[in-house]
């Protein structure tokens, strides 16, 4: 993004927030694609996907207000996203997951992907959020720091445990398999 | 260090970052997200507001506006046509039979006083006091440029701007409207306290008005002339028993503008009553008199003692006056209140055939919506207590600041079904579920009709 554009969403930011609708509406048309990639990371669904957006849409208007770092809008809004996917995971727990990810064209024969996705399912909210954020998102560890009021060394850290955690599970299932 | 790791999760983003999805599909989805949201409006300053807010040891409870056709006899409308601006008054009262009335007979004080600031005059057209009360006609004309303007404030002072023991009832069942007509009447009710007589001399009257940002402020010097209108006080202390339910009707006094009901309730009563705001006058020529967007009732914080004032009766055509119940906004006490487990995201208690749903919790706000199928009443109290005894008040936007007391942030929205969703953030100490909300209305009646003679 050029500087330019990044003043000009700053100025959008500070309107959206102070009500303006059509300022809130053109930031939200701008993030959409990226918002729906996040979703369906998590749901591996179109439909389950697009329903995110509009949920989402609804909350970031919502609490609009709150949102302290204007620089920073479009992280809030991924934030908002994973938090609701992350409940939409937990109600539907019992759908197999591996009926959701083979759903989708493309990727089905992609093993590499379903083994990640399996990992990424059983480390806690924070460490996929983190890992989520750092590698999918591709968010700066300064702009973690600052968003989650924690030092930057201290996110590096937790990162590093994430993909630790990730590693071991990793493992895990090699050592399953090669049983 | 973890490359593979870092590998894996980067080719994971390419496979997702090749899904394909439309663009439109994408644009109505935000759009429709933004729609329902702005649906839900933040409702602000309406009754909901005093029903739940404390006014000196009372906890006054507010009334839902009836609307009841009375038709102005032409006598009537002969007598007045001489006196400016008198046809909007009448159309403001025409739904009051008490007030009606009063007017017919001479009650009614004109004044016709302007003031005129920046496009816009504003008019004291006239007043009507009694012992316990007070009315004052208003009219703002406007240029259509000054459009639309909100009502700040409206106060009634002595002449020398100090506070009279009154207390403003005008906005108790209602928002402050928004002036967009170009003439624009209304009027502004007022009660004495208990005990108190209202001033009588030089008053001063003042609104404010807003345009945008800016606070216009408009003051009217009046005198009130004296009226000795006497009340009829007259004492019953005659208990009915509805449903089971001792109800003691102690005392009724009947001023010109309102009529004022005292009702004692049994402490041993196995309901809790939330409200009597089906109760009126009637008499066997088919005259009713009932509450009304000005009624008011106030009652004791033991909910035991009720002071209900309603349309008066005062100029009564026939010998013959009863007060009627109708139907009682009652609870069984066990059922009076709801308990939220915030872990499990559960009503542990709620009546049967709850009204309330969508139990969430999220980022640390919890919220629910009460069904209540358009009829903003706020259903629930505006603390909460856990389950260790601490309570914790939710201050919305518009509550005033209470020093002294563990609160958190809250906000109540109209929801696009007409029901109302209320939010607000835990606390920040810890608290111990399950959290208790005391039912101060809930849609839940007392069916029996009951009715007293009066004279």
């Amino acid at each position: 993004m050029k500087r330019g554009e990044i003043l000009d969403e700053k100025i959008l930011v500070k309107k959206a927030i102070k009500g303006d609708n059509e300022a809130f509406l053109a930031l939200m048309h701008s993030y959409e694609e990226a918002l729906y990639r996040t979703a369906f990371s998590y749901l591996k669904n179109e439909g389950d996907s697009l329903e995110a957006i509009q949920e989402v849409t609804y909350r970031a208007y919502k609490s609009i207000k709150t949102v302290k770092e204007p620089t920073y809008f479009k992280t809030w809004l991924i934030r908002i996203m994973m938090n609701y996917c992350q409940d939409v995971i937990k109600k539907s727990k019992r759908e197999v997951l591996e009926e959701r990810i083979l759903s989708i064209q493309g990727i089905t024969e992609d093993f590499t992907f379903l083994e990640v996705e399996e990992a990424l399912l059983t480390l806690s909210d924070y460490e996929r959020e983190l890992l989520h954020l750092k590698y999918f998102e591709e968010v700066k560890i300064k702009e973690i720091a600052v968003m989650w009021n924690t030092p930057e060394g201290t996110i590096k850290t937790r990162l590093h445990k994430a993909l630790r955690s990730l590693r071991a599970r990793f493992e895990e299932k090699g050592e399953v398999k090669s049983v | 260090m973890f490359e593979e790791e870092k590998k894996k999760l980067e080719q994971r983003k390419k496979s997702i970052d090749q899904v394909e999805v439309s663009k439109d599909k994408l644009y109505s989805a935000v759009q429709s997200g933004f729609e329902k949201a702005k649906k839900e409006r933040l409702l602000k300053r309406t009754k909901l507001i005093k029903r739940s807010s404390w006014s000196i040891g009372i906890v006054a409870i507010l009334l839902i506006s009836f609307i009841t056709s009375v038709n102005v006899s032409p006598a009537f409308a002969n007598k007045f046509a001489s006196i400016p601006g008198m046809e909007r008054i009448v159309e403001l009262i025409k739904q009051d039979k008490g007030l009606t009335a009063a007017v017919e007979n001479d009650f009614y004080q004109p004044l016709n006083l302007s003031q005129n600031k920046g496009g816009i005059t504003v008019t004291l057209d006239g007043v009507m006091a009694d012992k316990k009360g007070m009315v004052i006609f208003y009219s703002v004309h406007s240029k259509k440029k000054n459009l639309p303007l909100e009502i700040d404030y409206l106060k009634l002072n002595n002449e020398y701007n100090r506070e009279l023991p009154v207390s403003d009832t005008t906005f108790w069942s209602s928002a402050p409207p928004t002036i967009e007509e170009k003439v624009f009447s209304s009027m502004m009710t007022l009660e004495t306290y208990e005990n108190h007589i209202l001033w009588d001399g030089n008053l001063l009257w003042s609104i404010g008005l807003k345009n945008g940002d800016k606070v216009e402020q408009f003051q009217i010097p009046f005198k009130l002339k004296k009226t000795d209108v006497v009340s009829k006080t007259i004492d019953l202390n005659k208990e009915v028993t509805i449903e089971g339910q001792r109800i003691k009707v102690e005392r009724v006094t009947i001023n010109p503008i309102r009529a004022e009901v005292k009702l004692k309730i049994d402490p041993n009563n196995s309901k809790k009553i939330f409200s009597f705001r089906n109760l009126k006058f009637i008499n066997d020529i088919g005259d009713e008199w009932i509450f009304n967007n000005i009624g008011t009732a106030f009652r004791s914080i033991d909910g035991n003692e009720w002071t209900i004032s309603l349309q008066s009766p005062y100029l009564n055509n026939s010998d013959n006056l009863k007060l009627v119940f109708g139907k009682i906004e009652a609870i069984d006490k066990d059922d009076a209140y709801i308990l939220i487990d915030t872990e499990s995201k559960k009503f542990l208690k709620q009546p049967e055939e709850s009204i309330f749903t969508n139990l969430e919790v999220e980022n640390n706000k919890v919220s629910f919506i009460m069904d209540v199928q358009g009829d903003y009443t706020m259903l629930v109290s505006s603390s909460f207590v856990d389950n260790e005894g601490k309570e914790f008040f939710i201050k919305y936007d518009h509550t005033n600041p209470m020093p002294k007391v563990r609160d958190v942030n809250g906000s109540l929205m109209k929801t696009a079904e007409k029901g109302i969703k209320l939010e607000f953030e835990l606390p920040k100490d810890s608290i111990e579920n399950p959290l208790r909300f005391e039912l101060h209305s809930y849609p839940t009646w007392i069916e029996e009709d009951v009715e007293i003679e009066i004279k």
